[in-house]
């Protein structure tokens, strides 16, 4: 047994004995039990995480819980027993026949693990607790069967709360993403844990609990699963839900009936666990449901991008054709020419003026040549520009909403000061908007290859010597190694593992046409790469 | 000094091409007649006998292809060098297994051509039995030659003489393009082969 999984198995024993433990303390001070259970949540995600190599741990951890919870050893053992053989059925099933992805990133796999994932502990349960009411006669005792109904639920909802939170938190603890969508989990977390104190708690006035008042909470969930993911949702679920149990246990809430007696404001955690079903799964399925749109969207986008790279190597491939045929007309007829002269010549069979006619020929031929060189460079720069008065505001507003959704699916920030709004250049607004989203286009993705956590792309313009503006694209990145400054800009010179190498090149010979300059400096945060243009 | 009755065709869309052409052929005391495009050269039929073509293999409005096969059809035996520019060795190839003299890369070599244009104008004038009695005797070369070849450049000499560039032939054969380079130097060593053009003859005529 590696060191690792002895790791693993102390962490979930400790996990499962706090789980376990908690509401244990819990339900000792509170006045109406049973309540909701997330030791099994906490057991079966881990199963579902690690495999069967952590059994021992929860085992170990269930063993001691029954200790704890004062029961004899003999008891002890068997359901530690149970314990296990239920959890074990349950990931069997869920992993070896239903095959779901423990990340739940499909609709089907949340589901499923709603419908059979949650389901099995406590309906193994349940019929150990009925089969044991028959055996000792009690099956009619009063309240008995709704005892182990409740019992089942709570379960099941602690399963879910629990064990959606770790499986969506281990899915996606690895990911980044910008300062303002921690800022905004933050808030919604607080804000959806003060709202459930405010619903749960019993803290609106008498008149205004109304039975609709847990309702309060679908917004919150929702925005959560619409717009910060699943592990944000699960998270505001397990706090509100939580919440409201615990609240429920203590007496208050709006699913305490007014003069009710304790027998009766027990029956009523089953109104309680029933809504956090419904609100659970229909806040999981919404977040799953947005998660798979994103990826979709992602997919399609991916897609959009490798048909325009096949589309540009394809067109520069025929570029090359075509570029090798118009040379060759020119070489041939010079090398035609010059080889005739020569024999010419050597025989003394050409006269003088017919030499200076071949030589105005050859100076015409490598004329030519030279044209189709100088022509070339023109297609590939685009159509001659038309150089207008360009407000740098307007130009910085177009190229943030042009590499906006880029940035977005690399979950960088996309900033832009153009100093005082007066400040204008002369240039051709395609041409330079090329070269801007060009640039920033390089800053993303040198963020998006990197693990910086700052993801920051900034466009910054001032006026500068001899009539000049200088902007900046700044960002975050990894930066450029000091030797490969000057060479970034040479054609061909390509870090991009499917990159042509051309884009800078083609920058700067798009900035130089208008008498400007880019260089590539290094920030003590990343690149950063300057231009100037002539001001307006 | 071929006899002074020779004449070239020359057919090709630049002047520039033929007008150096033209000068070149002068240089050896060939006389040529000049053509923009095809139809025109079809325009001035009857043509001389003891004559060749030289075409260019992309041509507006009909190609070198083309009309390689009109000239057939209207019962021309005039020998066909095909001009081809980069990239078109394929078309070049289909050309030579259509009927074509001989095929010739742009940019090319003066004398490269001039040899091409001595070839096909021997060919004009040599009346059938005698090519006949060379084709038998060449015949047992070629077969010799062949047989000296190891099987793998075998495989080599076939697709190189599809017109196939190296890198293509490498893929096919699953072998380096490095790998490629050297087999071909050493089937075009074998064959006597002194360019392309002439290969790809050769393994038309070994079938």
């Amino acid at each position: 047994m590696s060191l690792n999984t002895v790791l693993w198995n102390v962490g979930v024993a400790l996990a499962y004995i706090v789980a376990c433990e908690g509401v244990a303390a819990w339900l000792r001070l509170s006045h109406i039990p049973p309540i909701i259970w997330y030791a099994s949540g906490v057991g079966l995600a881990a199963l579902l995480l690690r495999g069967l190599s952590v059994l021992p741990g929860i085992m170990v951890a269930a063993f001691i819980c029954a200790l704890l919870g004062e029961a004899s050893p003999e008891l002890a053992l068997l359901s530690t027993v149970a314990i296990g053989l239920q959890l074990t059925f349950a990931w069997w099933l869920l992993v070896r026949v239903l095959k779901i992805d423990v990340a739940l990133s499909h609709v089907r796999d949340v589901m499923v693990f709603i419908a059979v994932g949650c389901t099995m502990v406590p309906l193994l349960n349940a019929a150990i607790a009925l089969g044991r009411d028959y055996w000792r006669g009690t099956m009619n005792a009063p309240g008995e069967l709704l005892r182990t109904q409740v019992t089942a639920m709570g379960e099941f909802v602690g399963i879910l709360l629990i064990a959606a939170f770790i499986l969506a938190a281990a899915a996606s603890w690895r990911q980044r993403r910008p300062v303002a969508r921690h800022v905004e989990s933050l808030v919604l977390q607080a804000i959806n844990a003060g709202v459930a104190l405010i619903v749960f708690g019993g803290m609106m006035a008498s008149s205004m609990s109304a039975e609709s008042l847990p309702y309060a909470i679908f917004p919150f969930t929702y925005w959560a699963a619409f717009r910060l993911g699943m592990r944000d949702t699960a998270l505001a679920l397990l706090v509100a839900g939580t919440i409201a149990v615990g609240c429920h246990s203590l007496g208050v809430g709006p699913f305490v009936m007014a003069h009710s007696t304790p027998a009766n404001a027990f029956a009523h955690y089953a109104s309680l666990y029933l809504f956090l079903i419904v609100l659970s799964t229909t806040s999981l399925l919404a977040a799953v449901t947005q998660h798979q749109r994103e990826v979709a969207e992602q997919r399609a986008r991916e897609h959009l991008d490798q048909l325009a790279h096949v589309a540009r190597v394809a067109s520069m491939g025929e570029m090359a054709s075509a570029i090798a045929h118009e040379v060759n007309q020119p070489l041939t007829a010079i090398a035609n020419y010059a080889s005739a002269s020569l024999r010419l010549m050597q025989d003394n069979r050409m006269p003088p003026a017919e030499a200076m006619a071949v030589m105005k020929q050859l100076a015409d031929e490598a004329e030519r040549a030279g044209e189709v060189v100088r022509k070339m460079r023109g297609f590939v720069r685009g159509e001659e520009g038309h150089p207008v008065h360009i407000v740098v505001v307007d130009l910085f507003a177009d190229v943030l909403r042009l590499s906006g959704p880029e940035a977005r699916a690399h979950e960088v920030m996309l900033q832009a000061d153009a100093g005082t709004g007066s400040l204008a250049v002369t240039a051709d607004v395609i041409q330079l908007q090329q070269v801007l989203l060009n640039l920033v286009r390089n800053a993303i993705e040198a963020i998006a290859g990197a693990d910086t956590v700052a993801r920051q792309v900034t466009l910054t313009a001032r006026p500068a010597d001899n009539g000049m503006v200088e902007m900046r694209v700044t960002d975050s990145g990894p930066g450029i190694p000091v030797d490969d400054l000057d060479r970034v800009f040479t054609p061909f010179h390509t870090t991009k593992p499917d990159g042509v190498g051309i884009g800078l090149a083609l920058s700067r010979s798009i900035v130089e046409a208008y008498g400007g300059r880019v260089w590539a400096s290094v920030a003590t945060t990343g690149a950063v790469v300057h231009l100037t243009i002539p001001a307006a | 000094m071929p006899s002074s009755d020779a004449i070239v065709y020359v057919i090709d869309d630049e002047a520039p091409i033929r007008d150096s052409l033209a000068m070149l052929l002068r240089s050896v005391g060939l006389a040529s007649m000049l053509f923009p495009d095809a139809p025109s050269f079809l325009a001035a039929a009857p043509w001389r006998d003891h004559a060749c073509v030289i075409g260019d293999v992309r041509m507006p409005g009909m190609s070198g292809l083309e009309l390689q096969d009109e000239m057939r059809k209207r019962g021309s035996a005039l020998p066909v060098i095909i001009v081809t520019g980069h990239g078109d060795i394929g078309m070049a190839v289909r050309a030579m297994k259509n009927g074509a003299a001989d095929f010739i890369e742009k940019p090319f070599n003066g004398q490269v051509l001039l040899d091409a244009v001595h070839r096909a104008l021997a060919q004009a004038a040599a009346p059938a039995a005698s090519a006949v009695v060379s084709t038998e005797r060449d015949r047992e070369v070629l077969e010799r030659r062949i047989a000296s070849l190891s099987p793998r450049e075998r495989e080599v000499m076939a697709l190189v003489a599809e017109g196939l560039p190296n890198k293509s032939v490498a893929t096919r054969l699953d072998l380096s393009t490095r790998t490629v380079e050297v087999h071909r130097a050493k089937v075009m060593e074998k064959m006597g082969a002194r360019s392309l053009a002439e290969l790809v003859r050769m393994n038309i005529a070994a079938g």
